[in-house]
């Protein structure tokens, strides 16, 4: 028995027992608050005076993140009560892989956005692969259907299904797509100096690469370190393949691809991927030497402040605001390459990127649709547009009125959703996915011929 | 009735276990749980994302890495174990001759350790991203240098040549100072008269060292050792940001994580079969050292 209390001095027990029920009393208001403040924070901002907190997941994209903190303030100034937090990491180094999964863990985000997964992230069953990223969250119905949400309506409901949908669902809104693979930023008054025209087919373009090169100028530039420099063998065999189909089939003619390739009737040995290599290749000789050291962190911002060199820089549509903000001055043109030496083949090629989608745990689901409906509203998708640099989604706002996507708004009509990969299961060897372009001379010192061996043998082998 | 500063001599006996309980249960959270979850997950199809389903298959991911698919994990284990063979000696070569340069008195010589030791208190992000800059064959202050003094050019971490040993001359450079100081304590312990009787019988400079400091610095040689093979066997974020595992860096550390994190094709449960690896590499390496030196230590 603790007898220390009680040897205490009367007065002095009376004190310890106030202080004792003063603690109470403090730990019971405390709680009082603690509860009322969940209870403001579980409304879902109907009641008026109650405070919700809206919050957004966005990968770093300077253009897109500086919208979204201004649609953000228009948003709450249009529900009052309503706080939107934004929560944003960059791509590189998987620090947004890392966000977005510690968002789901702690059930903390309302509207995430993530890169659509498009129909080839399901696999037929006989391949026994598991979907991945948003495509394993689709499946494990872990993402609300938006389908009915009345802002759907705004978007091309077939290029959605594509990108986002899976059986009869669309489970996110596909709000930008770029040009990936071939997207070629130009300095307008550099090909203007040396009296070139934007090529319409690849012939073209390697004269207009000859004509700079004799004229000392350094034709192309890209950040190799990261194997931007594939971006010109994956625009050549987009347009390659895709030739003579209609723009629609872009799926069908993945698919099929990805077929042949697992039932091992196609392989990265056929003759048309070794053209492409050798098309690849006649390109590539204009590439800057030392391209091969070059982050994409700093690739755009070089590019951008060397004014009478390079005038071709390879690097996805996604990144003029870093270019402009690199140099503002700059008369900038953006083009995608001409992979084939037909012009009527030399579609645009775009990529989903960009998709909104609500967790099915989102504690605000109708703030949430109010969220996307407000982003849809054609004011608002326009500045987004604008901000981004993204080709549009909603069919009724074709131009961005963005100076430099002059032959993107002329040309945007036939493009093509980009063909995707053969299905490789995990852990197969990267030269399975395709060539390496790090390997390939002349970055690195591999042939054709061993390059698209080694693809062939890794692919075979990993699907054996 | 005593009294005393941590309460009755009842609550006082809990004092102990609530000590161990705090870290105890830290370790539990954050290091067992982990550790037999990554066991758990590669048997599994896992995407790592919360809410996917977890697939059970088995061997079925150690069974891809060794037969079925790739050379990939061969590969990365080979690139592993030249970054650890190269760290680990050059670290403690310079890092023991930094230690025999600087274990003097004065006041510059702490300025001296002092510097050499602070590239470990920077984070790896900021080391990365200086020697990003440094490295940078058009903005980079090396190749106007290389290319001033001798008219050559270098794609540095973009050369598959290159990459690998720059990025192990990064980590050198970085954990040097660590090693030097390991050295000066193991030095400071080495008692005075040993050297002055080896003087008197005549030993030179190099004989004192080869036969007197190198020996008596086992126990540091020891610790050194092990903790740098561990050190960059378990090293990848500074691969990751000089070189991405590009250029012939994909050590297994660096493509376990890519594996286990790469957005839009994470698969956590083949990435934490790479972590199984890792920690098998690292036990068979680690200990192999430890046990060698600890011998060689008795021997002598």
């Amino acid at each position: 028995m603790d007898t220390r209390i009680s040897a205490l001095p009367p007065r002095a027990h009376f004190r310890r027992r106030r202080g004792a029920v003063r603690s109470l009393t403090a730990v019971a208001i405390a709680a009082t608050c603690i509860a009322s403040g969940l209870t403001a924070c579980s409304s879902d901002g109907s009641g008026s005076g109650s405070k919700v907190t809206l919050t957004i997941g966005e990968w770093t994209n300077p253009g897109a993140i500086e919208f979204t903190q201004q649609l953000n303030a228009a948003f709450e100034k249009a529900h009052p009560g309503v706080t939107v937090k934004l929560q944003q990491a960059p791509t590189a180094n998987n620090a947004w892989q890392q966000l977005t999964s510690s968002l789901l863990q702690s059930k903390s985000v309302d509207v995430l956005a993530q890169f659509a997964p498009t129909q080839q992230a399901y696999a037929p069953s006989y391949t026994k692969l598991q979907p991945g990223g948003a495509a394993a969250l689709v499946t494990a119905g872990k993402l609300v259907d938006l389908k009915d949400q009345p802002f759907m309506k705004n978007y091309d409901t077939t290029m959605q299904q594509a990108a986002v949908g899976y059986n009869g669902g669309v489970y996110g809104v596909m709000a930008a797509e770029y040009v990936s693979t071939g997207a070629i930023w130009y300095k307008k008054d550099l090909l203007a100096k040396y009296n070139l025209q934007v090529p319409s087919t690849f012939q073209e373009f390697l004269d207009d690469c000859a004509t700079l090169k004799s004229k000392g100028v350094t034709p192309i530039f890209a950040a190799g370190k990261d194997g931007f420099q594939g971006g010109i063998w994956n625009g050549i065999m987009n347009q390659t393949l895709m030739a003579g189909h209609p723009s629609s089939d872009s799926v069908k003619v993945s698919t099929d691809r990805a077929t042949a390739f697992w039932q091992k009737t196609q392989s990265w040995n056929d003759p048309v991927y070794k053209t492409i290599s050798q098309e690849y290749q006649q390109a590539v000789k204009y590439l800057e030497p030392g391209a091969a050291g070059v982050a994409q962190l700093t690739a755009p911002g070089v590019w951008a402040t060397q004014a009478n060199n390079y005038p071709f820089l390879l690097d996805g549509s996604w990144d003029s605001a870093t270019i402009q903000q690199a140099n503002p001055k700059l008369n900038l043109g953006f083009f995608q390459l001409p992979g084939t030496n037909n012009a009527a083949d030399n579609r645009v090629v775009v990529k989903p990127d960009l998709t909104w989608v609500v967790p099915t745990t989102s504690a605000h689901q109708d703030l949430a649709m109010q969220w996307l409906a407000f982003f849809s509203q054609p004011d608002n998708y326009k500045k987004w547009l604008t901000a981004t640099g993204s080709v549009s989604t909603q069919p009724a706002l074709t131009n961005a009125g963005l100076s430099w996507m002059d032959w993107l708004d002329a040309h945007s009509k036939d493009a093509f959703a980009q063909l995707t990969n053969p299905w490789v299961p995990a852990g197969a060897s990267t030269d399975a996915g395709g060539p390496d372009f790090y390997k390939l001379a002349p970055i690195g010192s591999d042939s054709i011929d061993t390059i698209l061996k080694r693809s062939a043998e890794a692919y075979q082998k990993a699907v054996k | 009735m005593p009294r005393c500063l941590f309460g009755t001599p009842r609550t006082r006996r809990f004092i102990p276990w609530a000590s161990i309980a705090i870290p105890g249960l830290g370790w539990l959270l954050f290091g067992l749980y982990p550790s037999l979850a990554t066991i758990g997950y590669s048997f599994t199809q896992y995407s790592g994302l919360p809410g996917t389903p977890l697939n059970f298959c088995g061997l079925c991911n150690y069974t891809n890495a060794f037969t079925a698919l790739s050379s990939t994990v061969w590969d990365a284990i080979r690139v592993s174990l030249i970054y650890v063979v190269g760290v680990t000696v050059f670290q403690n070569a310079i890092g023991m001759g930094l230690a025999l340069l600087l274990n003097r008195r004065g006041r510059s010589y702490a300025v001296y350790r002092a510097l050499i030791f602070m590239p470990q208190i920077f984070s790896v992000a900021v080391v990365g991203a200086i020697f990003s800059l440094i490295f940078d064959p058009f903005s980079g202050p090396l190749d106007k240098l290389l290319h001033g003094a001798f008219g050559v050019t270098s794609t540095f971490l973009g050369s598959d040549r290159l990459a690998l040993p720059l990025v192990m001359l990064v980590n050198v450079w970085m954990f040097s100072g660590y090693s030097m100081l390991i050295y000066i304590a193991g030095l400071r312990n080495i008692p005075a008269e040993v050297y002055e009787a080896a003087s008197l019988d005549g030993a030179g400079r190099f004989r004192l060292f080869r036969n007197m400091t190198f020996p008596l610095l086992a126990p540091a040689f020891t610790v050194n050792m092990f903790l740098t093979v561990v050190g960059s066997l378990g090293e990848y974020a500074l691969i990751l940001v000089l070189a991405g595992g590009q250029h012939g860096t994909q050590t297994l550390g660096i493509y376990m994580f890519t594996s286990a994190f790469n957005a839009g094709s994470a698969e956590l449960g083949y990435g934490s079969m790479l972590a199984m690896l890792q920690f098998f590499l690292t036990l068979i390496v680690g200990g192999g050292v430890l046990w060698t030196l600890r011998r060689r230590e008795v021997a002598l």
